[in-house]
């Protein structure tokens, strides 16, 4: 009780000092945190598109829909197999799309963005039934209209109804925006797949997604396909496809991230040690007086490890809660696998709250381990020598 | 020094020395010292500066070992204690007063007094109790709350003493306590150790180098050179 008022006064006396340390373990755990969010967040957008019930079809070895290619033959035959939902009007819910990433300028700024677009049919909707039209509507078949996913709408000021998007050359009709429920489709352009393929010289689908009747049975179904020789196809249950997407850019994300994370540490913990060791000098006097009273050395080397803990669990505190005004801000940047733009958000868990925190405790142990040794190892007479008073 | 004193020594020193070695060569600081204090006496020790004194009083304390010889203080052979226990027997045995009194900073005149308990299985209750008993004795009672720095010399020295006295010791050991003050409040701080002594009966050796509080002791031992000389 009275050891841990002595270490928290200290700290106070020194404030500025223990405020610029603070600073310091806090930037470190704010970086550590925002990238840990970024990379929860980017999973959370892609995990959350497709459907389960859905399965993906890509041509054998095609990592993405933009390697694959289907020919119009395959599909149909795909298609018909008895696993596959049959809608009310008797059509197949089996949706053949193409995938294309195009470059384009925006009309504000006149800067370069890249765009998902997704050449598709309105039985999307059926198969995709988390999908929702917001405004306007669905597009003709057979036409140039288009409709927009909601972060698309808010990234592009000409993404709006009844504006033109430009690009293969055409102009593109506006008619509807969508909603995914925050998943990937919503940086995506959807229009017609004919209209696509012809302006885009294309004779082959991407990729072929399929709702089942019975979702278990994916994996049946998957091994049947794999193995027929008339087909050179790879099935994957349509969140995993997506989520498989993400993961290079989540783990890249990571991996600079804790690069930055390890690189910034060194300096905190050194900012750390510096400050411990000054407040060690300082109070040299001090700790042979109380070693004198009848303190020990682990009680000495207690004591100021509890000084460096507090300054790195107060520094925790700090950079999470400065992390937490993140929470939920989305940005948008380039997906590495396609080049498209994603828009995703900084998401935090309570398991990141305490992993920043026991980063920071960390920070704050290792800086104070070889001052607090020190602080331990003084010989009481040599220690009340050295009067500073 | 009575026969029952003599049969009860606080402390005795039997061929002590300690040794530096300073550029090669060695130096002695005490050399072959014997001595004994009876419990209850307040002894002044002398001798000019680098006689050392400060060595002695510290190799009593159990801060500083000596380099050969026997100490046996409080009926403890202290060459036989472990740090650990050296440590522990010092919170139980020895109240110390510094001349630059080392109260801690961040910690209030109750704190700092408290301090030593702490090392004690003493419910908060009792600590408090403790507290401010020593902080009366030495007329700081309505000074608790206060910081050091917000005390005068003389009263940081007085809370000093009250440290030195809370838990209880069998021994206060005071290096030059009034070196650092002015001649009104070294009275009152010599007033108190006397007091201490003759009310508690309370053993205290105190180093000085003022003739003026040396007298305030029973006993006076010059320091000459490592060698206690006995008074004429
Ligand atoms: N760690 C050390 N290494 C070498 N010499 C030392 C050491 N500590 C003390 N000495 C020497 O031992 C001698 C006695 O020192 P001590 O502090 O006991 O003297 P003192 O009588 O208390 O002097 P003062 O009246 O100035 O306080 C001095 O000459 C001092 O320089
Ligand atoms: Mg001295």
């Amino acid at each position: 009780m009275l050891w841990s008022v002595y270490s928290l006064r200290n700290l106070w006396a020194r404030r500025v000092t223990t405020l610029l340390t603070l600073s310091g373990l806090g930037l470190v755990v704010f970086v550590f945190v925002a990238i840990l969010m970024l990379a929860h967040g980017l999973e959370r957008t892609m995990g959350r598109t497709g459907d389960p019930s859905n399965a993906i079809l890509l041509s054998k070895g095609a990592l993405s829909e933009i390697e694959s290619s289907l020919s119009r033959d395959q599909t149909g035959v795909l298609a018909a197999q008895l696993d596959v939902v049959t809608l009310e009007d008797h059509q197949v819910a089996a949706v053949r799309e193409i995938a294309l990433q195009l470059t384009l300028r925006k009309q504000d700024r006149g800067s370069l963005a890249s765009l998902s677009v997704r050449g598709s049919s309105p039985v999307a909707f059926a198969v995709r039934p988390r999908l929702r039209i917001v405004q306007g509507r669905v597009w003709q078949p057979g036409t140039t209209e288009v409709i927009v996913g909601s972060q698309v709408a808010r990234q592009f000021p000409e993404a709006r109804l009844a504006e033109t998007l430009r690009f293969g050359r055409r102009e593109w009709t506006v008619v509807g925006i969508f909603e995914a429920e925050g998943s990937g489709f919503d940086s995506e352009v959807w229009g017609d797949v004919d209209q696509m393929m012809t302006t885009f010289h294309r004779t082959a689908f991407s990729s072929m997604t399929l709702r089942l009747a019975d979702p278990d049975g994916l994996p049946a179904f998957k091994a049947r396909l794999e193995h027929d020789p008339r087909f050179k196809v790879s099935v994957k249950r349509e969140p995993e496809y997506y989520e498989g997407k993400a993961e290079g850019l989540a783990r890249l994300i990571r991996v600079t991230g804790l690069f930055l994370t390890v690189v910034f540490s060194v300096g905190a913990i050194l900012g750390a040690t510096m400050t411990m060791s000054a407040s060690v000098a300082h109070r040299t006097t001090e700790i042979g007086t109380l070693r004198t009273l009848g303190f020990t050395r682990s009680h000495i080397l207690q004591a100021f490890l509890l000084e460096s803990i507090l300054l790195g669990l107060a520094g925790g505190l700090l950079g999470v809660a400065a992390a937490a005004l993140l929470n939920r801000v989305t940005i948008s940047t380039v997906n590495w696998d396609t080049g498209a733009e994603l828009a995703f958000g900084f998401h935090l868990t309570p398991g990141m709250v305490g992993e920043g925190v026991l980063f920071a405790v960390f920070m704050g142990l290792i800086g104070g381990l070889v001052p607090a040794a020190r602080a331990a190892r003084l010989e009481i007479v040599q220690a009340l020598g050295e009067r500073t008073a | 020094m009575s026969d029952a004193a003599m049969v009860d020594p606080v402390v005795s020193l039997h061929n002590v020395t300690k040794t530096y070695i300073r550029g090669g060569t060695e130096v002695s600081v005490i050399r072959d010292l014997s001595f004994v204090i009876p419990a209850g006496t307040f002894l002044a020790i002398m001798g000019p500066s680098g006689s050392g004194k400060s060595t002695l009083l510290n190799v009593m304390a159990g801060i500083d070992r000596p380099t050969s010889g026997s100490v046996v203080v409080a009926g403890t052979r202290l060459e036989q204690l472990s740090e650990g226990e050296m440590a522990r027997w010092r919170a139980r045995h020895i109240g110390y007063v510094f001349q630059t009194y080392n109260l801690i900073p961040v910690l209030t005149a109750a704190e700092n007094v408290e301090l030593p308990l702490a090392l004690t299985h003493l419910t908060r209750r009792e600590r408090a109790d403790h507290v401010k008993t020593a902080l009366r004795l030495v007329g700081l009672a309505d000074r608790m709350d206060h910081y050091p720095r917000q005390l005068s010399g003389g009263q940081e020295q007085r809370v000093g003493v009250a440290r030195a006295i809370v838990s209880d010791p069998t021994m206060i050991l005071a290096d030059e306590p009034t070196g650092n003050l002015d001649r009104e409040s070294a009275d009152d701080i010599l007033t108190l150790l006397a007091r201490l002594n003759r009310e508690l009966g309370k053993t205290i050796v105190m180093v000085t180098h003022d003739p003026r509080a040396a007298e305030r002791a029973q006993m006076i031992r010059h320091l000459e050179k490592g060698l206690l000389e006995m008074p004429p």
